[in-house]
């Protein structure tokens, strides 16, 4: 009994060897790329934190050696409390956290309103019947193949000249004209309607029966089922929205380049493209960096399943 | 009399009916036909100006333009611009061109590999997979940022520094582009990467069990069982990825921030070209959205191609073609 035991297991050692030389291969290659993909980050984080005096030692070192500061990001903050930029050892502390809101700002307006616009028009394209409703979908999907380039310089000048009507192109218009025109993602709605078709047309049907309203259907019915989709495409909007930077930063360089006025990205850029390059500013640019990247890392920490699933339900289902 | 009376009234309300469900519905999808109508006037928009000679952008400006053909001339090689704006522009964009010939492959090919790597599983693949997209949402400033301070040519340079070296890293052209190259990988690489993951998680376990009772090798099996099962998924990343970096913009932009030299790609001929306009009024609006709509154009060219080339062998291999040829005779037959 024992030795034909012992064989099998011996029998199943050397069968799986094949595949767990190849696991253990596999492992330690993604290892060595994921050490390589971290120390990019690493770096910046630690750079952040180090000493103006580790900055600038010559060998330069990874790791601090003479302990941590974080009064840069201390200074970051009384920047924002104070609303005005502070400078210090020759160093411009700029206002970050202002830039932050700004991002925030917009980021949560986008959101809320995308999933409005496409949760309704996905509602109607589904569950009612109205005319031209093929040619509409047909339409949605060939603007798929109109690059954003053809409109891009022009949409910026359209703007600018449709500014005058509203009083001139100050910040309010400018993010309320991110806001809205961002609504109708193309993207969301091909999402969205995917869900919504899995959700059993019976449950509409009876509900109507029932003298339900139409209104109160989607509203009461549909959305709270959409749950699942919705945060994932929040999730996109916001890696999206919170990173974009060509669009914005012209349309920023339009309105006089106004401190006030940036996104956190946009700011960020032109701290970074600073070309007068001191320890102190190194460490700052760092730091600033590090205020950028946190709210999405930090996202992406607690629903990486979410972002996966949606970057890979948006390549599998196209 | 009655039958008929009761069947007009029906169909009378009926008709009510579907006209009060259109006009509902319309309420629903209006707002998004709206903006998505707004999306067009850009386009209609930009091809006006660029019609136009010293379109002023800033309305304050003065409005004199005039109609003309010189910002398309200066595009194709005639006119006093030509020197300053539009060789550059075919210049950048063979730059571009010759950087996608060796961006795109390693695009697809390293994510690939991971891909097909984590979907080995080993021990800990959940948390290298998170690792692997992480890069992925950091913004674009944030990324430049980093490798600009990795490779500066100073010796605040984390590499130069390190080594005691003064190499110029983005100093020389070849080795920016690589630079530019690897940042493109490190940053870019996530959203292909989990569109194969999940792919390679699809693929039928049982076509790996019959080919191996078949005797062949794991590189086999990769090439003849994995690739063909992903083909969707790998089509739709060269689309997405070619075309995404025809318009390659943050990884140069910010990289050569700090360094010197003429703008690398078309798009920030564009963007930067915008800037400029933006603060002397150069009347060169036109010119800029013409370069656009060139781009677009090439892009939609490129498109055309990519689609040409991958619907040829949209009816699945040959042995499938035939099997079903075979099927359909033995129907007519039957």
């Amino acid at each position: 009994m024992k030795s034909a035991t012992m064989s099998t297991s011996k029998f199943k050692r050397r069968k799986l060897s094949g595949g767990q030389k190849v696991k253990i291969i596999a492992f330690f290659i993604l290892l060595v790329v994921c050490v390589i993909w971290l120390f990019p980050i690493l770096y910046m984080l630690l750079t952040s934190i180090k000493t103006d005096s580790d900055i600038m030692l010559y060998p330069g070192k990874l790791f601090p050696t003479s302990g941590v500061t974080f009064e840069r990001y201390k200074t970051l903050i009384e920047a924002t409390v104070k609303g005005e930029p502070i400078i210090m050892n020759d160093v411009w502390y700029p206002p970050v956290g202002k830039w932050l809101l700004n991002s925030l700002l917009i980021v949560a307006g986008t959101i809320i309103w995308q999933i409005l616009v496409c949760t309704a028009c996905a509602y109607a394209m589904v569950f009612l019947d109205f005319k031209f409703k093929k040619l509409l979908w047909a339409a949605f999907i060939a603007s798929m193949s109109i690059p954003g380039i053809a409109g891009y310089v022009s949409g910026f000048i359209l703007g600018f000249k449709i500014s005058d009507i509203f009083g001139g192109y100050t910040k309010t218009y400018l993010y309320l004209n991110w806001i809205i025109t961002g609504g109708a993602s193309i993207m969301s709605l091909f999402l969205i309607k995917q869900f919504m078709e899995s959700i059993p047309i019976d449950l509409v049907e009876s509900a109507r029966m029932d003298g339900c309203s139409d209104f109160r259907i989607f509203w009461r019915l549909i959305f709270p089922n959409l749950k699942g989709i919705l945060f994932t495409i929040a999730i996109m909007i916001f890696l999206g929205t919170w990173n974009a930077y060509e669009a914005p930063a012209l349309a920023i360089k339009l309105a006089g380049n106004d401190d006030s006025m940036k996104t956190l990205t946009v700011g960020l850029f032109d701290l970074v493209g600073n070309s007068t390059t001191t320890s102190g500013q190194l460490g700052l640019k760092m730091t600033a960096c590090v205020i950028g990247a946190l709210p999405t890392m930090i996202v992406y920490c607690i629903c990486s399943n979410k972002i996966v699933e949606g970057v890979a339900g948006s390549g599998v289902k196209r | 009399m009655e039958m008929v009376d009761n069947s007009t009234l029906l169909k009378k309300q009926r008709t009510r009916k579907t006209v009060k469900i259109n006009l509902r519905s319309w309420c629903y999808i209006l707002p998004f036909v709206l903006l998505f109508l707004y999306g067009f006037a850009p386009l209609l928009y930009g091809l006006i100006i660029s019609f136009y000679s010293k379109f002023p952008i800033k309305s304050t400006a003065e409005y004199n333009p005039s109609f003309t053909l010189n910002n398309f001339k200066a595009l194709f090689g005639y006119g006093a611009k030509w020197e300053t704006y539009g060789k550059p522009f075919w210049q950048t964009l063979g730059y571009t061109f010759a950087f996608d010939a060796i961006a795109v492959p390693c695009l697809i090919l390293v994510p690939l590999i991971l891909a097909y790597l984590i979907n080995l599983e080993p021990r800990g693949y959940k948390i290298f997979r998170a690792i692997i997209y992480l890069p992925s949402v950091i913004s674009g400033t944030i990324m430049g940022a980093i490798f600009v301070y990795l490779f500066n040519d100073s010796a605040y340079g984390f590499f130069n520094g390190l080594f005691r070296t003064e190499i110029k890293f983005i100093g020389t052209w070849w080795s920016r582009w690589g630079i530019i190259l690897f940042a493109s990988i490190w940053w870019q690489q996530g959203t292909n990467f989990l569109i194969f993951s999940a792919a390679l998680k699809n693929v039928d376990k049982s076509l790996y069990e019959a080919s191996s009772i078949d005797g062949c090798s794991r590189f086999q099996q990769f090439i003849k069982v994995t690739l063909p099962a992903i083909r969707k998924q790998m089509i739709l990343c060269i689309f997405t990825t070619v075309l995404g970096y025809l318009i390659l913009y943050s990884q140069p932009a910010l990289i050569k921030n700090l360094g010197e030299g003429g703008p690398d790609t078309p798009m920030m001929i564009i963007q930067d070209g915008l800037g400029v306009e933006m603060d002397h009024s150069l009347g060169m609006a036109g010119f800029f959205t013409a370069a656009s709509w060139m781009l677009a154009l090439i892009s939609i060219i490129i498109s055309i191609i990519q689609v040409r080339i991958f619907a040829g062998r949209k009816g699945g291999s040959n042995h499938e073609k035939r099997y079903n040829e075979y099927f359909k005779i033995q129907e007519k037959e039957a």
